[in-house]
């Protein structure tokens, strides 16, 4: 967060539960105590932790067992219909797709109309009752046309229907709707056909319209393009209605057509409006093109002229020909002395130079190297102390208009400046070095790029975003000008506390812990396609809470931890992975139909969760012949090196399976040790066994932990 | 035919009452707030004037004490009360919302050294120069609880923040329970004179002490034996803990600086706090952490932020004489500083803050004008204002013959260095030449 409050230690808060919230009511009044009473008698009060109100009990303890039971079935059932049917109307409400609304409304239309031939069979009058109504709609709709492409709407759509074949589609969907409205009830073929061509002929129509519509700016609305007096003309001697702003706005254009661009530009827009014009006006275009070409080809050779060696206009790029132009000619002046100007066979050249033309046209604006030198001579010139002209006319003199100014007097009064210094760019042609530097503007700016900043771009855009309330809206207002440290008015602020911070620590390392010592993973691989849902499972009730922090995505899946009859199959149907597929990341697998799920883990994919006091060891919590085993004090295996605790498994395939941490550290006291550290005898309900370690051959076998498989992963 | 009118319903723009909220419609369109950096520019520049404009630190002094102030220590739950001690054996217990004395005590013969008020703010306990350790309670002060008669003088004491245990200074470092009258364990590192103790308010089991040898100690309560000792080129007054990082502290030294040292790294301090211009007597920490006031022997209080090398803040008063001890509020408000000439004094810890109730609209104009400076604080004419501030005579020439001082030796480095063999003199950080030794 970029602001600290304080004090840390907040106030607990949490949501009120509703339970919480009725505690806190009583009533107070004597009158309120009363009706309170009186309410809390009331039988039919719903109670907490029962199904039933009083009332029914009553009632279902006056009837015999077999009957109360199935009232009481009943009544559950009709409760569940209910609030099943409920939750469906609030989802199917909830639908937005507007696919799935198209297809419910069609089902329903289906419905209607079968119930209407239902209807015409079984009940004439209601019929002819429907009938009648239909032929209202139709005569409503015959009036109004509303489904016709008249609407906003439709008209909307007609714009994007070119483009768009949804649109496209919906505006048939609708015109269809229309046609069905409009058709009489009993069709006939040629009606049938009538309204498409109504509607060819609208969208006709519409087009031409459109075309209209668009010259309207450009062009006054009078001209029509069979109109022959206008197609011979162009802009000059159109005929003026000063209709509009826009028309008046191209009759100017028109008028000053100085340069080749704008009357392009002009011709190019007229071009939508009216083609019979458009051709001559490019006939006439072509024309002037020729004769500029021609201008500028008599130009272009009176420059090759003057350079006399084509090759070195060659050997330049063209694309800066014209800066080429401008400078060559000082270049080269010289050797015009020198040689003779020789004119070169025309044929070749000629190509060449209408290439050159075009490239010239082409980058005519791009005169770089001259615009630059315009801005220093300005420049220049601006900078250039200029004269005081301190006479005052009229004065000792006659003034008026049409008097000879005194030009004695006129050199008196001007004062001259001084001779200015020389300019520090004076010898460097392509700097400008501004000599004036604004001293007022200079205070404000920030000399040096300021620390946290890289570059000057990332300092100006902090100091361009600006942070007032008339730029931002009122939360980033806000949340911009967060001060970095709030404190609350007269509340004491503790010293941070120690025990909250490493508490926090030591959660955390806990839980890492639990996920890394198990871990099984199943990958849910169908044949159909290899699509692979990972699934992240664990042993223990203890770490259900991990799967959700772990793996969010798969939150449903903690749902089959409660599941007794899936993971009773589940692990009634574990083996050991031998199908030559992820054999060495998956070691263990569980069938179920043509599904397998593959499992992980890091030890034994069995661990005993649950010691009982009847010494039955359960894993999973789970009762089950195969997964519920009889403790045998004896049999029990501590593995040296990690002092993990195993016991035999029989039934299953890994034959054993791991004690859970808390149950083998709670085992582990009752161990007597030998001089090795070995665990000898153990000491369970004031019984001493010795321990037969028969199950060590298959910890080495089964058991994972400290294996290569934790470096292969 | 449709005829469009302009109509306007009331309903829309009026309110009902007068006390409903009244509707701003707004425009985001930039065409019509054109300018907005400068604009901006302009409002953050009167922001930092008014701000001096507002900078009235001072709130009040608490006067009543008839000899020079010694300690000052602020109420441990209770945020008006704050206790002080002077030289005349006296302690006074004020009331800062009334500014008025709660209660005045005869404590002890000769200087109160050291005051400290257990963690549940039921009572405190006092040290003197009459080799005393008092403990008082807060409902009655007449007579004191306990009475513990120590070996020698004490400088200091200090409460643990969760135990009931103390730590004194004096020619050792001992480690008090509360309820036994001998200490439970001493601390010597070849010294005989500490000046001061204090908790580590985080990481409980630690405290340090400045000795007269120029060093500063560690201590863990679990251990016997002192941990580390980190002996500096001049003598430390005392030390401040951070709040809110366990291993921080920084120490007001004699040579005019203070140094923020890792706990963890003792080689050389994270960071030096320059601008004071004689020792530092006193340091206390903001309750958040992020500043703290040093109160030192030229008259002025300094506030510092802890990461920066410079003060942000001077505080001084004509009347105001040596700083003996300062304290910052545990709501993060109000610094208390206690002087030479019988006085405490109350400042606001941010000069311009407006006191009291602000209303909604206020603070967000407030904090508008904030972000507006932290904005722009890189502009000349900005930054020359917000730093501006008056100090005292003596402390502008002082600071200015620092400065002289300084560059004379820096160019008297770089003359040695320029007419000697070429790596002969090598460049040494400032940091790094503070530590002497560190000893474990």
């Amino acid at each position: 967060a970029e602001t600290v409050s304080f004090p840390l230690q907040q106030p607990n808060l949490n949501f009120q539960t509703t339970q919480e919230f009725v505690e806190k009511m009583k009533p107070l009044t004597s009158l309120e105590r009363d009706i309170a009473a009186i309410l809390h008698k009331s039988e039919n009060n719903i109670q907490e932790n029962s199904l039933l109100t009083k009332a029914e009990k009553k009632i279902i303890s006056k009837m015999d067992i077999l009957q109360a039971k199935e009232k009481l079935l009943e009544m559950k059932k009709m409760r569940a219909l209910v609030s099943y049917q409920q939750s469906k109307f609030k989802r199917t409400k909830k639908i937005k797709s507007k696919k799935y609304r198209r297809l419910v409304r069609k089902d329903r239309q289906k419905q209607e109309e079968k119930e209407l031939e239902k209807l015409s069979k079984e009940n004439p009058d209601e019929f002819a009752e429907k009938m009648e109504q239909l032929e209202k709609l139709r005569i409503q709709e015959r009036h109004t046309l509303r489904h016709k492409n008249t609407s906003k709407w439709a008209k909307e759509k007609a714009i994007y229907a070119q483009f768009n074949t949804k649109a496209r589609e919906e505006m048939e969907e609708q015109l269809k709707l229309g046609k069905k409205l409009r058709a009489k009830p009993a069709l006939s073929d040629d009606e049938d056909g009538l309204p498409q061509q109504t509607v060819k002929k609208q969208n006709n129509n519409k087009s031409q319209t459109r075309q209209t519509e668009i010259p309207l700016i450009i062009i006054p609305p009078k001209q029509d393009e069979n109109n022959p007096w206008l197609s011979g003309t162009n802009g000059h001697n159109k005929p003026r209605s000063p209709t509009s702003e826009y028309s008046k706005l191209t009759e100017i254009k028109n008028d000053e057509t100085s340069s080749d661009e704008e009357e392009e530009e002009v011709e190019e827009e007229k071009e939508e409006g009216d083609k019979d014009s458009t051709e001559v006006v490019v006939a006439k275009r072509d024309k002037e093109h020729k004769e500029q070409r021609k201008r500028k080809d008599e130009k272009r050779k009176e420059e090759e002229k003057m350079i006399g060696d084509e090759k070195k206009i060659n050997k330049n790029g063209y694309g800066i020909n014209s800066v080429l132009n401008m400078e060559l000619p000082k270049l080269t002046k010289q050797e015009d002395n020198q040689e003779v100007p020789n004119t070169t066979d025309g044929l070749k050249r000629t190509a060449f130079q209408l290439r050159q033309m075009n490239i010239q046209e082409a980058f005519a604006d791009d005169d770089v190297i001259a615009a630059f030198e315009k801005e220093k001579n300005e420049i220049e010139e601006r900078d250039r102390p200029k004269p005081i002209d301190l006479m005052l006319p009229g004065w000792g003199d006659w003034g008026g208009a049409g008097i000879a100014v005194n030009t004695r007097k006129k050199r008196k009064f001007l004062i001259k400046p001084p001779p200015a210094q020389p300019r520090k760019d004076v010898h460097l042609n392509h700097v400008i070095i501004n000599e004036k530097k604004d001293k007022k503007l200079a205070q404000h700016l920030v000399s040096e790029l300021p620390y946290p900043y890289v570059n000057i771009d990332q300092f100006e855009s902090t100091i361009k975003q600006p942070l007032g309330k008339e730029w931002n809206p009122e939360i980033a207002f806000r949340r911009l000008n967060q001060p970095k440290v709030t404190t609350k008015l007269g509340t004491i602020i503790e010293p941070m506390d120690k025990s909250e911070l490493f508490d926090k620590k030591k959660k955390m390392n806990i839980e890492n812990e639990q996920t890394s010592t198990i871990e099984d993973t199943l990958f849910d691989n169908n044949e159909d396609n290899d699509k692979k849902k990972k699934k992240h499972n664990k042993k223990g009730k203890r770490t259900k809470k991990n799967v959700e922090k772990n793996d969010t995505k798969f939150k449903n899946f903690t749902s089959c931890f409660k599941d007794v009859p899936f993971l009773k199959f589940f692990f009634s149907h574990l083996r050991v992975n031998d199908y030559e597929r992820f054999e060495h990341e998956f070691p263990y697998v569980s069938l179920c139909g043509r599904e397998r799920n593959y499992i992980r883990c890091d030890d034994v994919p069995i661990v005993f969760t649950n010691l009982k006091t009847d010494d039955i060891f359960n894993c999973w919590y789970i009762e089950s012949d195969k997964t519920s085993i009889k403790f045998e004090p004896s049999k029990v295996y501590m593995k040296h090196l990690t002092g993990r605790i195993y016991h035999p498994a029989p039934g299953l395939t890994t034959e054993i399976g791991l004690i859970k941490d808390s149950i083998s550290q709670m085992l582990s006291e009752h161990f007597t040790y030998d001089s090795d550290g070995h665990p000898k005898t153990i000491t369970w309900k004031k019984k001493t066994y010795i321990l037969t370690n028969e199950i060590e051959d298959k910890v080495n076998k089964y058991s994972l932990f400290n294996n290569d498989y934790r470096q292969t992963i | 035919m449709k005829i469009k009118v302009l109509s306007r319903n009331p309903n829309d723009y009026l309110r009902e009452t007068k006390k409903d909220i009244s509707k701003i419609q707004r425009n985001y369109d930039t065409d019509l707030h054109p300018f907005e950096t400068s604009r901006e520019y302009i409002r953050s520049l009167n922001a930092v004037k008014l701000e001096r404009v507002f900078a009235k630190p001072f709130l009040g002094s608490l006067e009543g004490h008839r000899d020079s102030i010694q300690c000052l220590i602020k109420h441990r739950t209770q945020l008006s009360l704050v206790l002080s001690g002077s030289c005349d054996g006296d302690i006074k217990i004020w009331n800062l919302p009334k500014r008025e004395c709660v209660a005045t005590i005869r404590a002890h013969n000769g200087f109160v050294r050291g005051l400290s008020v257990i963690p549940d703010g039921n009572a405190f306990y006092s040290v003197g120069n009459d080799k005393l350790i008092k403990r008082w309670t807060f409902d009655k002060y007449d007579e004191s609880t306990m009475t513990i008669v120590g070996k020698h003088i004490f400088t200091s004491i200090d409460h643990h923040y969760k135990k009931s245990e103390f730590a004194t200074s004096g020619e050792t470092v001992e480690l008090w329970d509360e309820n036994r009258a001998q200490p439970t364990q001493s601390f010597k590192w070849g010294v005989d004179s500490h000046s001061s103790v204090k908790f580590n308010p985080i990481e409980t089991t630690v405290l340090a002490s400045c000795a007269a040898d120029r060093s500063i100690l560690l201590y863990d309560t679990r251990q016997s034996v002192p941990l580390r000792k980190v002996i500096l080129s001049m003598n430390s007054n005392t030390v401040a803990w951070n709040p809110m990082e366990a291993f921080v502290f920084t120490a007001a030294n004699e040579d005019y600086n203070l140094y923020s040292f890792d706990m963890r790294n003792l080689k050389q301090p994270f960071n030096i706090h320059k601008d004071h211009v004689a020792a530092v007597i006193d340091i206390d920490y903001s309750p958040t952490g992020k500043e703290f006031v040093a109160g030192s022997f030229d008259k002025t209080i300094r506030i510092f932020p802890v990461d920066k090398g410079h003060s942000r803040e001077i505080y001084h008063t004509k009347r105001m004489q040596h700083l003996t001890c300062v304290q910052w509020s545990l709501d993060n408000k109000y610094i208390i500083s206690g002087s030479d000439e019988m006085c405490l004094r109350l400042w606001k810890a941010k000069a311009s803050e407006k006191l009291g109730v602000i209303r909604n609209r206020e603070s967000e104009a407030l904090e508008y004008n904030e972000a507006l400076k932290e904005k722009f604080s890189n502009f000349p004419k900005i930054k020359r204002i917000a730093r501006h501030r008056h100090l005292p005579r003596s402390v502008y020439f002082a600071k200015k013959e620092h400065q002289v001082i300084h560059e004379s030796q820096k160019r008297k480095e770089a003359n040695a260095r320029a007419n000697s063999k070429p790596g002969s003199i090598p460049y040494v950080a400032e940091r790094a030449k503070l530590v002497v030794e560190e000893l474990e």
